[in-house]
């Protein structure tokens, strides 16, 4: 009996150590159509983007260590940082992705007042507010931006 | 069935039920608490080094890149760099990173792996997804459960109306007196 529970233990925990992640999310949702631009066209007009869903490509310099749930892009100028949030529908950001270039899909929108609180809070809760939240506020353009992610793929 | 049966095998059934979430959620929140002393979902390995090589703005850094890896022995993991304004180039590479200041050539290589059962139990307190967030809301209303009907298992001087009493006040009057201190 006793080694039933411990084998049932051991697949328990196997499939728990195959904890999907983001990482292994490598498709848009097929049926929403989302419209591919480049990052800089976001720089430019971010306006125009508002409330759409949109598919750009950059590179990822920061994923948030602790929850994983954050992690921000950048484009040629690599000043220019887009927050990129997973939400609760999404699993955690892998930190493998650090470096990679991906093409990601989401939502572009403003950053609301208290969904900014509550981001400046997290990350100053995880002690890496700092670097990165510092140099985003010093950012002229999408500083108070996000993509609310939807999908990515790695290049 | 009667109500004292009934409170105890529901008390017994659905502690068994969430033992293993109970502590998947126990376990991750100490590491939680600890965060800033502790980085429970991944071992970081740091060594630090110091380069002659001085990178600047102005001119084209890749080979320079590639010399410093070479220096670190880095030159097969490397994926990209990143060289924002300030005195900060990142060096991305698998399974890590290496950050050097560019004005003093100081900096560090930087390995990070998950921690194994740590990283999984703390990515299922993070509420991973929708199917989770309900599954651990029911398991959330059981843990009520279970505590409510635990205050009913006993009966005589040890139960809730005396020994059992005490005690569940002295559990209510702790968080109340940590509210005031805050």
């Amino acid at each position: 009996m006793m080694k039933r529970i411990l084998g049932l233990a051991i697949i328990a925990a196997f499939f728990a150590a195959c904890g999907n992640t983001a990482g292994d999310k490598s498709t848009a949702d097929e049926g929403n159509v989302s419209e591919q631009v480049t990052f800089a066209s976001v720089i430019e007009n971010p306006e125009q983007y508002l409330g759409k869903e949109i598919t750009l490509e950059g590179k990822v310099v920061h994923v948030c260590m602790h929850s994983g749930k954050k992690m921000y892009i950048v484009g040629e100028n690599p000043d220019i940082r887009l927050f990129i949030s997973a939400g609760e529908e999404v699993p955690k950001f892998p930190m493998e992705l650090l470096g990679s270039e991906i093409s990601v899909t989401g939502v572009f929108q403003k950053i609301e007042a208290g969904a900014d609180m509550e981001k400046e809070h997290e990350m100053a809760e995880e002690g890496e507010a700092c670097e990165t939240e510092e140099a985003i506020a010093q950012q002229p353009v999408l500083a108070d931006m996000m993509l609310n992610y939807k999908a990515h793929s790695v290049k | 069935m009667k109500l004292r049966k009934l409170n105890r095998v529901t008390h017994r059934d659905i502690g068994y039920l969430i033992a293993g979430m109970t502590i998947i959620y126990a376990v991750s929140g100490i590491t939680l608490n600890h965060k800033h002393d502790w980085n429970s979902n991944y071992i970081i390995d740091q060594r630090t080094f110091t380069t002659e090589i001085r990178f600047s703005k102005d001119s084209d850094n890749e080979e320079k890149v590639y010399q410093l890896l070479e220096e670190l022995g880095e030159t097969r993991n490397f994926k990209t760099s990143y060289y924002p304004t300030g005195d900060k180039l990142t060096l991305f590479l698998v399974g890590g990173s290496a950050i050097v200041n560019t004005e003093t050539g100081e900096g560090y290589v930087e390995r990070i792996s998950k921690r194994p059962l740590f990283y999984q139990f703390n990515f299922l307190h993070y509420n991973p997804g929708k199917w989770w967030k309900w599954f651990s809301d029911i398991y959330c209303l059981s843990l009520i459960l279970v505590t409510i009907t635990g205050l009913f298992i006993v009966k005589g001087r040890h139960g809730i109306t005396r020994r059992g009493a005490v005690l569940t006040v002295i559990g209510i009057i702790l968080p109340i007196i940590f509210l005031f201190i805050y």
